[in-house]
């Protein structure tokens, strides 16, 4: 590599959602820009298992920067996804005063949501019933937000992706941070397992592991945790009886379980919020998925475990402070972007129009690239519209190779061809849904990975669903 | 007289079709696979698909039914797009293993754990899935996918089955049984390392001592056992394969011929067959009168 290869205007560590989402903005400037990942694929840890849901911002405390930042996301989240292909409702939010005490906090959470600009009503028992007829009939009244919704959000941040990677910003996967030389008060190299990068800014987006990367730039000395969340996915043929989220009343310290329709139409159950003393389990266990079930059904009786497909959970960072979104005091071209920690999704857009912000204050200045994508052109999943006729235009959408998600070869095959292509079984998944449905790939996980061994090369044991190491097989079989 | 469209074009979907169109109903097979039998072609599948070309019966090859409305199903496949008029929907898309969430196995979600249909196929195409594979069975089908791991190159094969399964189902020689057990999780971190077994619950619980296989060796002594394994092939509680939108659970117009559990083989297959067309023909039967009587007022 040429040291003119190496030489960035911006280097974003961390493709998550957020990380994404900045490229996609530097993206529009005349800017040379990258992102270093350290796992295998864009939207991988945090922004792969959340609850999808794009928040308003109305619990959030009134006038910090979490609630503007969210605040000023929310209204453009139809725009983006028509331009990103991503699926996404306004399906709007109850929260439930399960008891007298909670509903007692009804007039002081209207008035925070008040002081954010967002849009929301106190509900009686008998007005929880008419805004969300599957709410339980047996609250102390509620509050309805209309404008919250529901997104793909592994999409959206392989959305902000692929927009970025289509105008010009590279993306370097498996690829952690190693260690950074410094002169004066500025980073001058950053060193991969592959390369040596000299960028001019760094953007330090690698959520979990933010206070690493902090720590390897001789940055900031803070503490990210990870709080897991255990979830349970239902069915469509359940989701179809959930139109709107329900939650408890939110605490200060937490959202509460809650039961949220997703963005293709089955139903989420959860998180619960367990700090863990590592980064990395993501086991779940049949006493807290019980508890889930449990509290869930205290919002909306009737809920079926015969529909769940499956359970999994997620982790997402954890702070003393959240929204640590700065220029370091320390190394002064690195932004900090640490502690987002529920809201990464909901605040996307905010954060990297602030990012932007940032680095122009610390003297970046680029003006906007003379021609540069808004949009990917990509279509709504087959699953979401159900629409036979469009799908039958191209030969590779009549051939539907996961039936319970309904993703056709057309959308396996653009899923391993698309700008950040996926590189693994799961990567398909996270793109089309494929092997993530009722059956759970019980029908075509085989032809799923045979369709991937082709565009990905390599033996068919060697194949991997994750990360590497974690291959589909062990050895060739024998004959049977 | 209305249309009825079968879904599947394995043992049962066959067995409707010839009956129903010998009956003088206008059928159409639809199967999502280029060509009748289902992902396990069967001997009969020949003569059964012929019985039912002779009796009057159209099949759509290489077609999924995407979904159904009351009175249409969508279709998509080689041929395209299209809508199928329906006056019944026979729901005969077979039968699948049981997934983690529904055999409640939690852990880690790592690499190597495979549903048993999908093993078999992977096996066929050269993945040995592990050498010490782990295969969470309920009955026969658990037993197949354990033979065939063995005859891949595995060098252990560990199984566990329900004690009112163990001394009826027929377990490979070499293969190691957990009798009385269920797989209750997985652990590992890039790829599964260890499965937790816990004795069963549920109804089989309290039926004394599981009967010992003959000929075989049979382990555990009813503590929860943690055993080393590097993969989980998950073949146990058959479940009905339900990927019809709009005809996932029960409704007017729609019939489920699918096995439950276990029950496989021609000889069952015809018998619930038979009974899906009494009440597809009764149904018709009905929706006909009914249409007549419209007419007459």
């Amino acid at each position: 590599m040429s040291s003119q290869d190496s030489d960035l205007d911006v280097l974003i560590v961390g493709a998550g959602v957020v990380g994404a989402a900045i490229a996609a903005r530097l993206s529009l400037l005349d800017a040379k820009v990258a992102v270093i990942e350290r796992r295998h694929d864009i939207a991988d840890e945090t922004s792969k298992s959340n609850s999808g849901i794009t928040a308003t911002g109305w619990t959030l405390p009134a006038g910090g920067l979490e609630a503007r930042l969210v605040c000023a996301s929310n209204p453009h989240w139809e725009d983006v996804c028509r331009q990103l292909g991503v699926p996404f409702r306004r399906c709007g939010m109850v929260a439930i005063a399960r008891t007298a005490e909670d509903a007692e906090r009804i007039p002081q959470l209207v008035r925070n949501a008040e002081a954010n600009g967002v849009k929301v009503r106190a509900l009686t028992p008998e007005e929880v019933v008419a805004a969300a007829p599957h709410a339980t009939p047996a609250s102390a009244g509620g509050i309805e937000v209309p404008a919250e919704g529901v997104i793909d959000s592994i999409r959206l941040t392989i959305g902000y992706g692929e927009l970025a990677a289509t105008n010009g910003v590279r993306f370097h996967f498996g690829e952690p941070l190693l260690s950074a030389t410094a002169a004066g008060n500025e980073v001058v190299t950053v060193r991969t397992p592959k390369q040596v990068l000299r960028p001019r800014f760094i953007i330090n987006a690698a959520g979990l592991g933010a206070d690493t990367v902090s720590r390897i730039l001789d940055c900031e000395d803070f503490e990210i945790t990870a709080r897991r969340g255990e979830w349970l996915l239902l069915d469509r043929e359940f989701g179809r009886r959930v139109p709107r989220i329900l939650t408890m009343m939110p605490t200060e310290r937490t959202h509460g379980i809650m039961v949220i329709p997703t963005a293709h139409g089955t139903c989420l159950l959860g998180p619960t919020a367990e700090d863990l003393d590592n980064k990395h389990d993501r086991s779940t266990s049949a006493h807290v998925l019980d508890g889930v079930l449990r509290e869930c059904r205290t919002l909306m009786p009737g809920i079926d475990e015969r529909f769940v497909i499956k359970t999994f959970s997620g982790l997402r960072p954890h702070s003393r402070r959240t929204y640590r979104i700065e220029r370091s005091a320390v190394m002064r071209n690195v932004i900090q972007v640490a502690g987002i920690r529920s809201t990464g999704v909901s605040g996307s857009l905010g954060i990297a129009d602030y990012v932007l912000g940032l680095i122009e204050q610390a003297g970046f200045s680029r003006p906007a690239k003379s021609s540069f994508a808004a949009s990917l052109g990509y279509p709504l999943p087959f699953c979401d519209t159900l629409d036979c006729e469009a799908a039958a235009a191209s030969p590779l959408g009549r051939t539907v190779v996961c039936a319970c998600e309904k993703v056709t070869a057309a959308e396996i095959h653009r899923s391993l061809t698309s700008p950040l292509p996926a590189r693994s079984i799961s990567g398909i998944a996270k793109r089309t849904h494929a092997t993530w449905g009722r059956c759970q790939g019980s029908a075509c996980l085989s032809g799923v990975s045979f369709i991937a061994s082709l565009y990905l090369g390599g033996e068919p044991w060697e194949l991997p669903l994750g990360e590497p190491g974690s291959a589909l097989g062990v050895a060739q079989a024998r004959h049977v | 007289m209305s249309s009825v469209v079968i879904a599947g074009a394995g043992q049962r979907g066959l067995i409707c079709a010839g009956e129903l169109a010998a009956a003088g109903t206008d059928v159409v097979v639809v199967e999502r696979l280029p060509h009748p039998g289902g992902q396990e072609p069967e001997r009969s599948t020949a003569r059964l698909a012929k019985a039912a070309l002779r009796a009057g019966a159209r099949f759509v090859l290489g077609t999924l039914a995407v979904q159904y409305d009351g009175t249409v199903v969508d279709v998509l496949g080689v041929d395209g797009a299209g809508s199928l008029p329906c006056g019944a929907l026979v729901v005969a898309t077979g039968s699948r293993p049981a997934t983690r969430g529904e055999l409640g196995i939690t852990g880690d979600r790592c690499a190597g754990v495979v549903p048993g249909s999908a093993a078999l196929h992977l096996t066929q195409a050269g993945v040995l899935l592990g050498h010490r594979p782990l295969v969470a069975g309920s009955g026969a089908f658990a037993a197949h996918c354990a033979h065939v791991q063995l005859a891949a190159g595995a060098s252990e094969v560990t199984m566990t089955l329900p004690a009112r399964a163990a001394g009826v189902v027929r377990v490979p020689t070499g293969v190691r049984v957990f009798a009385g057990y269920r797989v209750a999780s997985v652990h590992g971190n890039s790829r599964v390392e260890a499965a937790v077994l816990h004795r069963e619950s549920g109804p089989s619980e309290g039926e004394g001592e599981p009967r010992r296989p003959e000929g075989q060796s049979l382990t555990g002594d009813g503590e929860p056992q943690r055993i080393a394994v590097d993969a989980l092939i998950l073949a146990a509680g058959m479940q009905p394969m339900r990927n019809i939108e709009g005809a996932i659970t029960e409704r007017d117009g729609v019939f489920f011929c699918q096995s439950e559990g276990e029950d496989r083989g021609e000889q069952r297959a015809s018998t619930a067959a038979a009974a899906t067309c009494s009440l597809v023909l009764a149904a018709l039967a009905v929706g006909q009168s009914s249409v007549r009587s419209a007419g007459m007022t």
